[in-house]
């Protein structure tokens, strides 16, 4: 359960001003606001904004869309005028038709060893998707929990240090997007930053998917992870990871 | 073609993958606009828009037979728009040829400063939305002007939830952040 402060309410304002919050919550927030005057003032800027931003859709004359229209039929049509991919594998087709016809055997091999391969590149990728599958399963946020003897808010200290890292990683990056970036300097970063140089970078990666998911398991606001209890956040990563007591 | 209409759409499409060219610029007449508005909401720039719209039709175009009609047509098709909108952006760093150069944002008349102009806050909202970066803006134009749910955002991009909330809260904070004068 979220407790509305005027920390969650900034963070609720834009979901509440889209109308997309449930309707407990929503009442809360409209609760805390009747009697915060900041906060009022911040739902106000909200609303401002968002109403700028909604003004600010590209509006496309009829005129202007005729000419685009115009001009990508153009390029549509000069496309299917090209032979198709289909009539291109026909043609093909037909080139080999006469030699295979009148050998079956060869076709039959042929066949076979295009069946065989298939079936072996199918089995490497599901090797590598299993991997990765345990890459994710065995995440930092799914251990620092289920480790035995591993205090609780320590978990959450590491976690707390985790998202600062992160956060001072985009400053300084200057709002570059995590997922935009160079992916071995951002992992060095987060790793430096978050005092885990000693983890493998895959699981550090996939610990900060991990904690976007528990984020948005415990409904997108990261504040509720530092202030949720430990039973929470022990449903909330359960609830992601499928973990159990014993899955460390 | 008087009986292609928007109530038959999934039979339109099936024409199309039959090889009904007819049939496929009817669902470009019919899908083309709304989906330019999302491309060039995300890049920022009218002229690579039209461009990127052209790709977009044209890769619908080819990979048509592959569609399996396990979701809408539009929406396989808006996946595609939005996607290849931030290949452009990540592969031409359209990003920050888009930006406004420090110089121009300066020039952003920012005199309304504590009034709360509507005007004055919108021309430096249209500003601010480019500096956001690529996926961020792209999550902001599904939530804010597509109206699409958590959900729709990230099956679209191909991330989790958890991310799409992330990346739609980070963009309203630099938002936020941009536009602090223009309150």
């Amino acid at each position: 359960m979220i407790i509305v402060n005027c920390g969650s309410c900034r963070e609720l304002i834009d979901e509440y001003v889209l109308g997309s919050l449930p309707n407990t919550l929503r009442h809360e927030l409209e609760e805390h606001i009747s009697t915060c005057s900041g906060c009022k003032q911040e739902l106000e800027d909200a609303r401002l904004l968002h109403e700028a931003l909604r003004v600010n859709v590209e509006q496309i004359g009829d005129a202007e869309w005729d000419a685009i229209e115009k001009k990508t039929l153009a390029r549509l049509r000069a496309e299917m005028a090209k032979p198709t991919r289909e009539s291109l594998v026909s043609k093909i087709a037909d080139f080999f038709r006469p030699v295979l016809r009148p050998q079956p055997r060869l076709v039959f091999a042929l066949a076979s060893t295009f069946v065989v391969g298939f079936a072996l590149v199918l089995s490497l990728v599901w090797l590598q998707s299993s991997r990765e599958q345990l890459v994710s399963g065995d995440s930092l946020l799914h251990r620092l929990w289920m480790d035995d003897g591993e205090a609780p808010r320590q978990a959450d200290d590491q976690i707390a240090s985790l998202m600062t890292g992160v956060e001072e990683i985009l400053a300084e990056q200057n709002g570059e997007d995590l997922y935009e970036s160079d992916a071995d300097s951002t992992l060095d970063a987060i790793a430096q930053e978050s005092d885990l140089g000693e983890m493998d970078p895959d699981v550090i990666d996939s610990q900060i998917h991990g904690y976007y998911d528990v984020w948005a398991v415990n409904g997108g606001y990261y504040s509720d992870i530092l202030d949720a209890s430990n039973e929470e956040m022990k449903s909330a990563i359960q609830a992601v990871f499928g973990g159990t007591e014993n899955g460390s | 073609m008087a009986e292609l209409n928007d109530s038959n759409v999934e039979q339109i499409v099936k024409r199309a993958q039959d090889g009904d060219n007819e049939a496929f610029e009817h669902l470009f007449k019919r899908f083309g606009r709304p989906l330019y508005g999302t491309i060039a909401r995300i890049v920022g720039d009218k002229d690579s828009a039209q461009e990127l719209l052209q790709d977009v039709f044209l890769k619908i175009y080819r990979k048509l037979s592959s569609f399996d009609h396990r979701s809408s047509f539009y929406t396989w098709a808006y996946r595609i728009a939005v996607n290849m909108s931030l290949n452009h952006l990540k592969s031409q760093s359209s990003r920050r040829e888009t930006q406004l150069e420090p110089s121009q944002w300066e020039s952003i008349p920012s005199t309304a400063s504590g009034d709360r102009d509507a005007v004055f806050l919108q021309e430096a909202a249209r500003a601010a939305i480019q500096k956001v970066p690529p996926k961020q803006r792209a999550v902001l134009v599904m939530r804010i002007y597509d109206g699409m749910d958590y959900a729709t955002v990230a099956r679209t991009l191909g991330c989790s939830e958890g991310a799409a909330k992330a990346n739609f809260h980070f963009a309203m904070q630099k938002l936020r952040e941009y536009l602090k004068d223009y309150k």
